[in-house]
C-alpha cells in the first residue's frame, strides 16, 4: 500500500514537471538578447545560432558537407556569385571571359581586397587556393569541383587564368559555391594542419575567432569586409558584430534553447512544430527550398518486376506524391516531381503534369502487362510470380516514406516490401544487385550533377553507385555529355530539360518530396536571406 | 603490493594489444571501403555535394594519403608502433590527430564524469544506508521502488525531462553547452541520478548482509553508537561489491556517453567514437577503442587497490 503510493507520488510528481515544462513554453518570453539600441539607426547585434550538426573542420577548400557549408559561406567569399541559378555575378572577380571552346577562363580580380589576416588578395592568392585543392597532400574533398584542372597562369597582379584539359563549363558554377572560394596563402603556410583546419583565412564578412569547445565556433565581423555583391541590400562590414555557433543535434534541446532564449536562431526545428511556431508572433521563420534532387526512389529496370515499364508507371500513378511529402514533412515540403527539384536551375514544371494521381490507370497498366490480381493474397501474379517490389534503405525517414508508398501500393495489388537497414548494409545490396527498389537524395547546385550521379551508366558500377537504377542507355549518358560540355546557358537548359522528361517518360525514378531547411528565429532578428544553394547569408542580418 | 601493481600492469599489455588487434581486425573485415565511403557517403549530410564525378586516380591518391594500400600488418604494426610514442594517427574524416582530438575532449567528459559519479555516489549510498538500517520497512520498500524507475529511466528520456522543466520551464540552467558549473548541472544529474539508483540497491543489499555479521553485534556490545557502528564497521565492509560496481561505471562515464552529449549539445568523447565508427574512421575507432580499454585497465587496478584498503583481510603480497 505505501509502496503504491510513494510510486503515485512520483508518477504525479513527473507529470507535473511535464505540465509546468509544456506550460513554461507558452508563457516565458525569451529574454532579449539585446538591450534595446539607443540609436534605432544602427545596426547590429550578437547571433546566437543554435545549428544541427557538429563539424570538425571548416575548411572549404578541403572539405565541405550540406550543413558545413551553411558556415562557411559567412566566412569565404567567391570569385563569383550566382544568386539565382544560371545568374553570374562579380565577387572577387570583376569580370571574366570564357574561351571559345569553354576551358580557359580568365578573371579580373577585385584589387581592393584583403584576406582576414591582412593578406592582400591577388592572382597568386588564386593561384595558390586552386592548386592547393589539386594537390594530393591536402587530402582535398573538393577536387571534382575543379574538374579537369590543369594549371593556373598569373598574368599581371590582379588578372589570372585557369586552364583545363577539356571544356568544363560548370566551373562558374562551381565558383559561385564556398569550396573554390580563395583563401589566404600566408595563413595556410603558416598555421598547423589541425589549427588551419578550425580557423581558416579567407575573405568572407565574418572570421572565425574561437572554437572554445567542439560544439561551439565562434566568428566575428570582419571590419575591413568592403566587397559585398551588388545584390546585397548594403555594403561595408557585416551588420552583427558577433556569430556564436552551438551545435546542438537534438532537435528538442535546440527548439528548447530558442524558446528560453539562450539562442536567437536555430535551424532545422523539429518538423512537428514548424507551424505551431510559425503561428507564434514571437518567432520568425524561414524556409528554404534546396536544389538537387528530390528524395527519389530507384526502380531497378535490371530485374522481375521493375524491368518493365508498365510496372513502374503503373507505380507512378499509384503513389501520391502530394500526400506522401505531406505526411512525411508535416505539411512543409514540396512533393517531388521529377529528376531535379523545383529549387533547381533548368526545372520544368511541366514535368508535374506527367503522372497524375491515378488508381484507375495504374490498374490499367498492370492488366494490359498480364499482371493478374488475386484476390486471395490481394497481390498480383504473373507466371506464378507475385508483383513483388522489394525496397532497400537505410532506417529512418527513407523507411517512413517507404511504408506510405507501401498502402499505397497495395492498392493496386503490387506488395511492396519495406526493408530498412543500417546505410553500409544498403550499400552492399546495392552491389549485389539485390533489390528492386533504391533511394537517392542529393542537394546539388548544378543539375549535371544529378543526372550525373543518378542516371550515367559510369555510376552503375563506378562513383558512388548511384544509379540504383541501374539504368544504362546510350541516349542518357549522350544528353548527360553534351550537357556538360554545352557552353551556351540556353542550350545547356534544353538539354537538361529533355532528360527530365525522359527520365519520367521510362519511369525511371518515383520522385517522393523535396527537402527544405527552415530557420526559426526570434522576431527581432531580421534580414534573413539564403543563396542559391539553400544556405543563409548572415550578413545582411541585424537584430532590433 | 608495489609488486602485485606492477604485475597487473604488466598483465594489461597483452589485453591492450588484443584489443587494438580485434578492433583493427574487426574494422578491416567490414564490408565497407572507407575511402569510397569518404568520397561519396550522403547519408551522413557531410558528403561532398558532387561526388559522383570522384575519378578513379582521386580514389587511389586518397587511399594512398591513407596508407590503405599497404598490406594488413604493415598497418598494424605502423599503428602499435606509433601508438606507444602517443600517436594515435589521424583522422580520415578531419585529418586532425586522434591524440588531440581525445585531448580536446577529455576535460569536458570527465567533469561530467566525476559531477555524475559524486552525485550518483552520494544519492546512492545514502539512499542506501538508508534503505539497509530501515530495512523492512515501509521507507526501505519505497526507496527501493524508486531506484527501480531509476535504473529502467532512460538516460535521453530523463536529460530531455530536466530541461524542459529547469530550462524552459524555470530557466534556472541552459538547457545546452559547456563550461561553468550551470551548464554542468542538468547533464551530471541526467546521468548521475539513473547511475545512483544502481549504487543505492547494491549498497542496501551489501549492507543487509554484512549486519547479520558477528563483528556487528560485537561492536554494538562494545557499547559503540549505532551510527558509528553503521558507518564505520557495516559500510566500510559492505562497500567492496560497491567499488566494483562504481568503477566500472566510472570507466564507462569516462568514454563519454553520446546519448548526454547529443541532449544537452556538450562537447565530449562519446561524439568522437560514435561518430568515427559511422564513419568507418579507422584511425579514430582504434585510437578511441585504445585509450578506453586503457582507462578500464587503470581504473580496474585502482579498484582492486581500493578493496585492499576497505577490507584489510585482502592482501596482495607474497605472490598469491
Amino acid at each position: 500500500m505505501t509502496n503504491k503510493s510513494l510510486m503515485a507520488a512520483v508518477v504525479l510528481l513527473v507529470a507535473v514537471a511535464m505540465v509546468i515544462a509544456g506550460c513554461g513554453g507558452q508563457e516565458t518570453a525569451a529574454p532579449s538578447p539585446q538591450p534595446p539600441s539607443d540609436e534605432p539607426a544602427e545596426k547590429g547585434g550578437e547571433l546566437v545560432f543554435g545549428h544541427q550538426q557538429k563539424h570538425e573542420t571548416i575548411d572549404a577548400n578541403v572539405w565541405t558537407g550540406t550543413n558545413t557549408a551553411r558556415i562557411m559561406r559567412q566566412i569565404y567569399d567567391p570569385l563569383v556569385w550566382q544568386p539565382e541559378p544560371g545568374n553570374f555575378v562579380p565577387g572577387l572577380a570583376t569580370s571574366w571571359e570564357v574561351s571559345e571552346d569553354g576551358s580557359v577562363f580568365t578573371f579580373q580580380l577585385r584589387d581592393d581586397v584583403t584576406f582576414h589576416d591582412g593578406t592582400p588578395f591577388n592572382a597568386e592568392a588564386v593561384k595558390f587556393t586552386f592548386d592547393r585543392i589539386v594537390d594530393p597532400d591536402s587530402r582535398s574533398l573538393q577536387v571534382p569541383r575543379i574538374g579537369p584542372y590543369e594549371k593556373t597562369e598569373v598574368i599581371d597582379e590582379f588578372t589570372v587564368e585557369v586552364h583545363f584539359t577539356e571544356p568544363f563549363p560548370p566551373f562558374l558554377s562551381n565558383l559561385s559555391e564556398v569550396a573554390l572560394a580563395p583563401c589566404s596563402p600566408t595563413a595556410v603556410q603558416s598555421k598547423e594542419r589541425d589549427e588551419y583546419a578550425r580557423y581558416p583565412v579567407a575573405a568572407g564578412p565574418f572570421k572565425v575567432v574561437d572554437w572554445p569547445d567542439d560544439n561551439t565556433i565562434v566568428l566575428e565581423r570582419y571590419e575591413d569586409y568592403n566587397w559585398a555583391p551588388s545584390f546585397m541590400n548594403h555594403e561595408g562590414p557585416a551588420y552583427l558584430e558577433k556569430i556564436t555557433y552551438k551545435m546542438i543535434e537534438e532537435n528538442t534541446t535546440r527548439l528548447v534553447a530558442l524558446e528560453s532564449g539562450d539562442a536567437n536562431m536555430i535551424d532545422a526545428p523539429p518538423a512537428d512544430e514548424i507551424s505551431r511556431l510559425k503561428e507564434d508572433d514571437k518567432y520568425e521563420s524561414f524556409t528554404i527550398f534546396t536544389p538537387g534532387m528530390p528524395l527519389i526512389f530507384q526502380p531497378n529496370t535490371t530485374r522481375i518486376p521493375t524491368s518493365e515499364l508498365a510496372v513502374r508507371q503503373a507505380m507512378l500513378y499509384a503513389v501520391n506524391r502530394e500526400q506522401v511529402a505531406s505526411l512525411l514533412s508535416f505539411g512543409v515540403d514540396p512533393p517531388g516531381h521529377g529528376p531535379i527539384s523545383s529549387a533547381t536551375w533548368t526545372y520544368d514544371p511541366a514535368i508535374a503534369d506527367l503522372y497524375p494521381h491515378d488508381v484507375d490507370r495504374a490498374n490499367e497498366l498492370l492488366d494490359e502487362a498480364g499482371w493478374v490480381m488475386n484476390e486471395s493474397s490481394g497481390v498480383r501474379e504473373k507466371d506464378g510470380q507475385p508483383l513483388r517490389v522489394r525496397f532497400v534503405a537505410s532506417v529512418g525517414l527513407n523507411t517512413q516514406a517507404g511504408e506510405i508508398v507501401q498502402a499505397m501500393l497495395e492498392e493496386v495489388g503490387i506488395d511492396f516490401v519495406v526493408e530498412g537497414m543500417a546505410y553500409e548494409a544498403t550499400v552492399v545490396r546495392m552491389a549485389d544487385n539485390d533489390y528492386e527498389m533504391g533511394r537517392l537524395g542529393y542537394t546539388l547546385l548544378d543539375p549535371h550533377d544529378a543526372f550525373y550521379l543518378a542516371y550515367h551508366s559510369s555510376q552503375i558500377e563506378g562513383g558512388g553507385q548511384f544509379n540504383r537504377s541501374r539504368v544504362s542507355d546510350p541516349k542518357i549518358d549522350q544528353l548527360i555529355e553534351e550537357g556538360s560540355k554545352e557552353v551556351d546557358t540556353d542550350r545547356r537548359a534544353e538539354i537538361y530539360k529533355e532528360l527530365q522528361h525522359y527520365i519520367m517518360e521510362q519511369a525511371l525514378i518515383i520522385p517522393i518530396k523535396e527537402s527544405s531547411l527552415t530557420h526559426v528565429m526570434h522576431s527581432d532578428v531580421k534580414g534573413l536571406e539564403a543563396d542559391s544553394l539553400g544556405r543563409p547569408w548572415l550578413y545582411n542580418v541585424w537584430i532590433e | 603490493m608495489s609488486r602485485y601493481i606492477l604485475k597487473r600492469f604488466l598483465f594489461a599489455v597483452p589485453v591492450l594489444l588484443g584489443v587494438s588487434l580485434l578492433v583493427f581486425m574487426m574494422l578491416h573485415a567490414l564490408p565497407v571501403d572507407p575511402v569510397k565511403l569518404m568520397l561519396t557517403d550522403h547519408a551522413s549530410g557531410t558528403a561532398p555535394t558532387a561526388a559522383g564525378t570522384m575519378t578513379d586516380e582521386m580514389y587511389e591518391n586518397m587511399k594512398r594519403q591513407l596508407g590503405l594500400d599497404k598490406p594488413l600488418h604493415i598497418q598494424f604494426g605502423s599503428f602499435l608502433f606509433r601508438a606507444v610514442q602517443g600517436d594515435l594517427g589521424r583522422s580520415y574524416r578531419s585529418d586532425k590527430a586522434v591524440a588531440s582530438m581525445i585531448a580536446d575532449n577529455i576535460s569536458f567528459t570527465a567533469e561530467l564524469a566525476f559531477a555524475s559519479m559524486s552525485l550518483s555516489i552520494l544519492i546512492g549510498v545514502v539512499l542506501g544506508v538508508f534503505a539497509a538500517i530501515n530495512g523492512g520497512t515501509w521507507l526501505d520498500a519505497g526507496i527501493m521502488a524508486v531506484s527501480v524507475l531509476g535504473v529502467s529511466m532512460p538516460s535521453f528520456w530523463f536529460g530531455l525531462v530536466l530541461i524542459l522543466v529547469f530550462s524552459l520551464g524555470l530557466g534556472w540552467f541552459p538547457p545546452m553547452g559547456a563550461g561553468g558549473l550551470r551548464a554542468l548541472v542538468l547533464p551530471a544529474i541526467a546521468m548521475g541520478v539513473p547511475a545512483s539508483a544502481t549504487v543505492a540497491r547494491l549498497t542496501r543489499s551489501s549492507l543487509v548482509e554484512v549486519m547479520r555479521q558477528d563483528y556487528m553485534v560485537t561492536a554494538r556490545a562494545k557499547g559503540l553508537r549505532e551510527m558509528v557502528v553503521v558507518a564505520k564497521h557495516g559500510l566500510k565492509n559492505a562497500l567492496i561489491p560497491v567499488v566494483t560496481i562504481v568503477g566500472l561505471q566510472f570507466g564507462a562515464l569516462l568514454g563519454g556517453s553520446l546519448v548526454i552529449e547529443t541532449v544537452f549539445g556538450r562537447p565530449g568523447l562519446g561524439y568522437i567514437s560514435v561518430n568515427a565508427i559511422w564513419n568507418k574512421d579507422f584511425p579514430t575507432v582504434q585510437g578511441m577503442v585504445l585509450f578506453m580499454a586503457t582507462l578500464y585497465v587503470v581504473i580496474n587496478i585502482l579498484v582492486d587497490i581500493s578493496y585492499a584498503w576497505l577490507d584489510p583481510r585482502v592482501r596482495y603480497d607474497g605472490g598469491s
